[in-house]
């Protein structure tokens, strides 16, 4: 009786293994198939960092405005 | 398309906000200085004045989105009935999140398309930046289960491609942005739009096809964004925000829409690209240097949106859609910790604002957000200048004169005081006594429980938040301080679920906020008593936080926060939850050759 029970967890142990395997073959082909279709497109790099400075200098309004703010606390600070 | 997005109307739009905002603040400014400088002018009164300057114009502008949302045309959507002549690539990120929850989403907008008989003109992309192997695998399984249940091998078997795909990239370089451009990079010439959604997204297939119809209609949209609904809410924090998400926000969505005009923003989620336009302008750079300032882009969405306004790409939002739902934060915690990696996207953008060529509004918008990071910190400014100029304040000399006979009584300035702190709760309040005066005229009301339960909802709403917004303001001034000594966030995964605490969890996070409470009472009682009365409203919430943030992730229900999603279930989610129901009773691992898989009805 012990030789038969230990027969049929074999055997089911093998089924359980088979199993296992059909799962993961049909996962890896399901897997493959739902790979990202290849159509690549360029995506240029962006330039976004620029000094601010930089900026400044080239707006125009920007530079004036900020010119004529630090001139008026320069002349207040001289006292005029 | 409901909303004006004609330069000069946003142009005056804009105007009229920053004209009222900065009168409004000078004003506030001008009252304090009279109070604060009633007793000789002293340089502390002249930066508590700054502060209420800056303070108030930020409250106005805020309340004046809502105005200009009240004030500007709103029309019933006009939905379009052209044919879908392009293909659309639906693109769902996911990042250690639980995949039967976010796959079963992906089925029930499949569901809502096919329904609509549009399926065929649409594609999903689950994009995996999952980094635990063990959530990678349950992710491999769960979407087996997906193709399955779509019937995928029947499309495969007849020679079709197939319309879902999963990818899972081993390193997560440039993170959500980089997770999008490396699709785009690989499948995007294939596609004309790609509507980009978050693991909590869902939409409805109306909405997404009417997204398409617009961005067919108008060539020159490079971004068509939606504004999301939060559902799903279970908690009283979670409830009281998703109430203010549906009740308030269509109207401050709408009064941004008129002020951006085609310079629009990008939330991240929800919405449609241009595939062209998105590859041409927004392939992100690594900021120089190390974060939290340098590295990859944390809030990439208004760089994005940033980027394709300065490639002339019109980006606008569009409130009028309607059918588009996210999930929301359930407790304070997971609140602050998004609002963490957020104030250090925010504060990022300090190194893109003077990016060569951006328009002078997208500028403007990281300004904002910058601000909306460092306003606490003014707020905590002028709690701590208050303290300090009460207790080093001259005694009154009732004789100023020698000899003199009578007695000279300082001027009384205290209502002008009391006035501001009246205007500056009005600006908070305002705009929401006049939404909820237009919800009644409007007969909107009636999505919201009717009048009496709408009104009962924003009064609990106000009286939480009032609550919370001290403790708020902690969590915030604590991001903004770590960010700029340099400490990174990191990006932690989403927290889902119910978001229920323990007292122990709530009270180790909010330990410290307490302390804070009782030193800020203490200061006040040792050295400006008179001004107590002032700073209970934000002391006695610090000093109760652990258990403001315990009580307020408690279960709620309604009718008190009654949204019309919860009175009458989308479809959408409603599919959803019955393919999650569905799905907990099939374990993904009997997906065997041949089986037979419930396949979900269209």
């Amino acid at each position: 009786m012990g030789t038969h029970m230990m027969m049929q967890g074999s055997l089911s142990d093998a089924a359980q293994d088979a199993r296992a395997r059909a799962i993961g073959t049909r996962h890896a082909e399901i897997l493959r198939a739902a790979r990202l279709p290849h159509a690549p497109l360029a995506m240029p790099r962006q330039v976004i960092e620029r000094p601010l400075a930089e900026a400044v200098a080239q707006t125009p309004f920007l530079s004036r405005l900020i010119g004529v703010f630090a001139s008026g606390i320069g002349r207040t600070a001289r006292g005029r | 398309m409901s909303q004006s997005t004609s330069p000069s109307g946003a142009r005056s739009a804009r105007a009229l906000a920053l004209l009222i905002s900065v009168g409004l603040g000078i004003g506030a400014a001008a009252l304090f200085l009279q109070f604060g400088a009633a007793d000789g002018y002293q340089m502390v009164d002249g930066v508590r004045a700054a502060l209420v300057f800056i303070t108030t114009f930020w409250l106005a502008w805020g309340a004046m989105q809502s105005v200009e949302g009240l004030i500007s045309a709103r029309k019933p959507p006009a939905y379009l009935n052209t044919p879908l002549t392009s293909r659309t690539a639906i693109l769902m990120p996911v990042y250690n999140e639980d995949p039967a929850v976010v796959f079963a989403r992906v089925a029930a907008m499949d569901v809502s398309l096919s329904r609509l008989g549009v399926a065929e003109q649409f594609d999903f992309a689950i994009l995996s930046d999952t980094q635990n192997d063990r959530v990678g695998a349950e992710e491999e399984r769960w979407f087996v289960h997906l193709w399955s249940d779509r019937g995928q091998d029947a499309r495969v078997a007849l020679g079709k491609a197939p319309r879902f795909f999963y990818r899972r990239r081993a390193r997560n370089i440039g993170r959500k942005a980089g997770n999008i451009q490396d699709f785009f990079e690989t499948s995007g010439g294939q596609y004309d739009f790609a509507l980009i959604l978050d693991a909590d997204s869902l939409m409805e297939g109306e909405t997404i096809v009417e997204m398409v119809r617009r961005m067919q209609a108008a060539p020159e949209l490079g971004l068509l964004q939606t504004l999301p609904r939060i559902t799903g809410a279970r908690s009283r924090f979670g409830r009281a925000m998703q109430f203010a998400a549906g009740f308030y926000s269509p109207v401050f969505a709408q009064g941004q829409a008129a002020m951006q005009g085609v310079t629009g923003p990008f939330w991240g989620h929800n919405a449609m690209v241009r595939v062209r336009a998105f590859a041409e302008s927004c392939a992100l750079p690594e900021l120089s240097g190390p974060p939290p300032f340098g590295g990859h882009i944390l809030s990439h969405d208004y760089v994005e949106a940033a980027l394709l306004a300065r490639a002339g790409w019109a980006v606008r939002l569009d409130p009028d859609l309607a059918g588009s739902f996210e999930e929301g934060p359930e407790n304070m915690i997971d609140f602050a910790k998004r609002d963490r990696r957020w104030c250090q996207g925010n504060l990022q953008h300090i190194r893109v604002i003077s990016a060569p060529g951006l328009k002078g509004w997208s500028r403007f918008v990281f300004f904002q957000g910058i601000l909306s990071y460092v306003a606490p910190l003014f707020w905590v400014m002028f709690l701590a200048s208050n303290l300090y100029a009460t207790a080093t304040a001259p005694e009154p000399d009732f004789f100023p004169e020698p000899f003199q006979l009578f007695p000279v009584f300082p001027s009384d300035q205290t209502s002008k005081a009391v006035g501001v702190a009246v205007g500056v709760f009005g600006l908070l309040v305002f705009p929401k006594v006049l939404i909820l005066l237009d919800a009644i005229a409007r007969g909107r009301v009636a999505e919201f429980g009717g009048t009496v339960t709408a009104l009962r909802s924003m009064m609990t709403e106000l009286i939480q938040s009032s609550i919370n917004a001290p403790i708020m303001l902690m969590w915030q001034t604590r991001a903004v301080m770590q960010v700029v000594m340099g400490r990174d966030g990191g990006w932690p995964a989403q927290t889902r679920g119910d978001g229920r605490l323990t007292f122990p969890e709530a009270y180790a996070a909010g330990w410290w906020i307490q302390l804070w409470g009782i030193v800020v009472m203490a200061l006040t009682h040792s050295f400006a008593p008179n001004l107590m009365l002032w700073v209970l409203p934000i002391g006695v919430p610090l000093v109760v936080a652990p258990l403001v943030i315990w009580m307020t992730s408690k279960p709620s229900h309604p009718p008190v926060f009654l949204t019309p999603e919860e009175t009458a279930l989308p479809q959408v989610i409603t599919d959803h939850r019955r393919i999650v129901a569905l799905w907990d009773d099939t374990s993904p691992s009997v997906v065997v050759p041949n089986a037979q898989v419930a396949e979900i009805p269209a």
